[in-house]
């Protein structure tokens, strides 16, 4: 699995933003900070409360320049379905044969889906979080904010610190 | 219940009265077979006693009626108590993991045939219900029946009637007859009464009515002739001076 400091891998996918499906790749993260995680599939119900719990910070994230990207090896198709369904606003990579998330390290070779893992990359493309939870626990989006919000202050930032509660 | 859901209605009614079939077939041909075997062997010990005969036969169908239908009710009540604690335990289950219940009920729809998203939408509505969730939960994936289908009570009085029923053919001709004459009218009617039992039970179970009906009957005869076979044996070896 990659860690901190490790660039990021160069992939290239198919991804569908609200209807629009266009070609992905690590190209897109360059020059903006980026959340990106993995998710096991669409249309199940954990990754729902994740990928939706996303979707409420959209604004918050965008004013901190940054983007979220989710992938999963679920088709194209069942992405344009899955965002319909959820009203997701950020895009989904379709990483049907698992490459991205055996780049990054956190293919489920098992049963080929990814791991529910987040990594936070800042706009040099370099691994500035990581986190990996197991398939039946849903990662905390309130944490993955907190942790963007402190590397992006630049602090020396003691546990749980959180630049919004500091000012 | 609104007018066009009658035939539901009844369809769901004949499933339950075919449950309850399965108590009234077993009681009825326990109680043929097993007085017939009793009475033919009491015969073979005593073939010019018929009120003998009589007596023991009454005795024993009340006896073993009474024996079955406390074993039914028993039995019934055990499992229902088994059921119970199981469904139970699969509400403590839901309620710790509710989304376990949800992916688990989302993979059955998918197996059934629905495609991911329409069994998605379709477990998602049902899950707006905690007590519908559970209730699909319990039966679709864990393949829980509901308790209230299970009637102790009903089923061993079921039980007990329909065994004193079936013993009433071959005890019968013992109470207006006696000799060879009794025997083997006790024989013939109950190898009747078992052919329409199995006639009646291959018809309700969809299967061949006749197949189902010649193969009750042979079991009678059969019976019929072992039992008076050993009480033959026994009044030899035994009641002979």
């Amino acid at each position: 699995m990659l860690s901190i400091n490790d660039k990021v891998p160069s992939f290239s996918a198919l991804g569908v933003n609200g209807s629009a499906t266009r070609e992905y790749s690590d190209k897109d993260l360059a020059g903006k900070w980026s959340i990106i995680f993995f998710y096991p599939e669409d249309f199940s119900f954990i990754c729902p409360t994740e990928v939706t719990g996303f979707n409420r910070h959209i604004e918050e994230v965008k004013k901190l320049d940054t983007q979220i990207i989710g992938i999963s090896v679920d088709p194209v198709d069942m992405h344009k379905e899955w965002i319909k369904e959820l009203g997701i606003k950020y895009p989904l990579i379709s990483d049907e044969d698992g490459k991205i998330a055996k780049s990054f390290g956190v293919l489920d070779e098992a049963d080929n889906r990814a791991h529910r893992a987040t990594f936070i990359i800042s706009p040099q493309l370099n691994i500035e979080f990581t986190m990996v939870t197991s398939r039946n626990v849903g990662r905390s989006v309130e944490e993955t904010m907190r942790v963007l919000r402190a590397i992006q202050s630049g602090n020396l930032c003691p546990a749980d610190y959180d630049p919004v509660k500091e000012e | 219940m609104s007018k066009n859901l009658a035939p539901i209605e009844q369809v769901k009614s004949r499933i339950e009265l075919k449950g309850r079939a399965r108590e009234f077939v077993f009681g009825m041909q326990d109680g043929l077979i097993s007085i017939l075997g009793l009475v033919a062997g009491v015969y073979g010990a005593y073939p010019n006693q018929g009120f003998i005969v009589a007596v023991i036969g009454i005795t024993g169908a009340f006896a073993a009626a009474i024996s079955m239908a406390v074993g039914s009710l028993l039995s019934s009540e055990a499992e229902r108590d088994l059921l119970l604690a199981e469904i139970n335990q699969a509400y403590e289950h839901f309620k710790k993991e509710p989304y376990l219940a949800q992916e688990s009920l989302l993979e059955e729809f998918m197996n059934a045939g629905l495609d991911k998203p329409t069994a998605y939408k379709a477990v998602k509505v049902i899950s707006s219900n905690e007590t519908v969730l559970f209730e699909n939960f319990k039966d679709s994936v864990l393949g829980l029946p509901s308790v209230e289908d299970e009637n102790p009570y009903l089923n061993a009085t079921v039980m007990f009637f329909a065994f004193v029923l079936g013993a009433l053919f071959p005890v019968t001709p013992f109470l207006i007859s006696s000799g060879s004459m009794a025997y083997y009218t006790a024989i013939g009617i109950t190898g009747i009464a078992l052919f329409s039992l199995g006639f009646l039970k291959g018809y309700l179970s969809n299967q061949s009515p006749l197949k189902s009906a010649s193969k009750f009957f042979i079991i009678a005869v059969f019976a019929g002739f072992v039992s008076e076979g050993v009480g033959n044996l026994v009044s030899q070896y035994y009641l002979s001076p």
